[in-house]
């Protein structure tokens, strides 16, 4: 009988990070022999192949806008539309990304944007630290709800960076930039 | 007998070379199983598979083929014989493989390829999903694993075919058939794979066998 090993869900995830970057995919099967585990036992650990799936393409996410966090060089809402655009510009590099989304668009789409979903819920709690960090809205709005506002901020940006990668054209915010200010500024 | 697996995901792998190994009484080789052997029972190697992955590494397949060299020289002192199982997923596995299994004079007499149409396997892959309650095992999903299968082992079927030790049965059929058909097929050779040199030798493609007997 074969003897039971197991794994953390960070190290899952870790597995899965190396795993996706080399293959723009996880392959649940063949992770687990990577992992030196079994396919139940993985799935056990990760829950699903989706929720394994989202939690790399945060982690791969979350270092792109730490990245971009670092590099900024303004406040107010020009620190905001700075980081997006900073971390808009590193996804030109996202081949695994870019990879994933031709192959499984469906599941990538759900993966990435499902409201409640594991990507799109620590975007929007990383969007709400980026008002914070950069004091945006500025004195006079500063009553609003931050985490409302996140929201329509991540919404209204990932419109615009799912279609240029669908599309595979350059990724930018160009199009909906003034958007962005107006939701930033408004009363 | 020394035989190696090819076969896409829910072709019955795991069962027929369970089947094989007890048949002809030879170790089965399933790398899955063995790397985590080695890794809970905190051998030299399964020490090494540790690292990797406490360094957030995969498995590299330099270990794997490690622990498939100590399977082999273990199966060598039993016999001989040995049902490989998990390797080759690739070409260049496959070559190494090769040159492992030709430094201890254990090369497959044969590469037994388990063939089914994609419709079938989905059929299965998709009730093994239902079974195990994995929702996310779509029929996208599947199916994408299974064009990747057929990208990367072509070629390894096919080289194996030109070395003249591809066996190939019709996976379709229920599992009792396909194992009368390959243990059949496996008794027949075995009396010649030890005479008959590779070059010599050619690859059998029993998937007609069925409609030649009238099934459908």
């Amino acid at each position: 009988m074969t003897a039971r090993r197991v794994i953390s869900h960070e190290a899952a995830v870790r597995g899965g990070i190396r795993y996706f970057l080399k293959h723009a995919t996880i392959d649940v099967d063949e992770l687990a022999t990577a992992l030196a585990v079994s396919r139940a036992t993985l799935y056990r650990v990760v829950g699903s192949r989706e929720q394994l799936l989202g939690n790399v393409l945060w982690e791969l996410a979350n270092h792109r806008l730490a990245a971009a966090r670092r590099a900024r060089t303004c406040d107010g809402v020009d620190g905001v539309i700075e980081v997006t655009r900073l971390f808009a510009a590193g996804l030109a590099s996202a081949t695994g990304l870019r990879g994933f989304l031709a192959t499984e668009r469906e599941t990538a789409i759900r993966v990435l944007s499902h409201p409640g979903g594991v990507v799109h819920e620590r975007v929007v709690a990383a969007q709400k630290e980026i008002f914070l960090e950069v004091g945006c809205p500025a004195e006079p709005q500063r009553s609003v709800d931050l985490d409302n506002l996140a929201r329509l901020y991540v919404r209204m940006a990932e419109a615009v960076l799912y279609i240029k990668l669908l599309g595979g054209t350059q990724v930018d915010i160009d199009p909906v930039e003034n958007a962005l200010r107006a939701l930033l500024t408004s009363p | 007998m020394r035989v190696l697996l090819v076969a896409p995901p829910g072709a019955g792998k795991g069962t027929q070379g369970a089947l094989i190994a007890a048949h002809f009484d030879v170790p089965h080789i399933a790398t899955g199983d063995l790397l985590r052997e080695h890794v809970a029972r905190r051998t030299k190697l399964g020490i090494a598979v540790q690292e990797h992955l406490d360094r957030g590494e995969l498995v590299p397949d330099d270990v794997v083929l490690d622990i498939v060299q100590t399977a082999f020289v273990t199966a060598k002192e039993r016999g001989g014989g040995y049902v490989l199982d998990g390797m080759p997923r690739n070409m260049t596995q496959a070559r190494a493989l090769y040159q492992v299994g030709r430094s201890l004079d254990m090369t497959a007499n044969v590469a037994l390829h388990l063939k089914a149409d994609d419709d079938e396997l989905i059929r299965r892959l998709l009730a093994r999903a239902a079974l195990e309650h994995r929702a996310d095992d779509t029929e996208d999903v599947i199916r994408r694993r299974l064009a990747l299968y057929h990208d990367v082992t072509h070629p390894i079927v096919q080289w194996y075919g030109t070395r003249g030790i591809l066996v190939t049965v019709d996976a379709m059929r229920p599992v009792e058939h396909v194992a009368q058909q390959i243990l059949t097929a496996l008794e027949a050779m075995r009396p010649l794979v030890g005479l008959v040199p590779e070059h010599a030798r050619q690859s059998v493609d029993l998937t007609g066998l069925g409609t030649a007997f009238g099934e459908p």
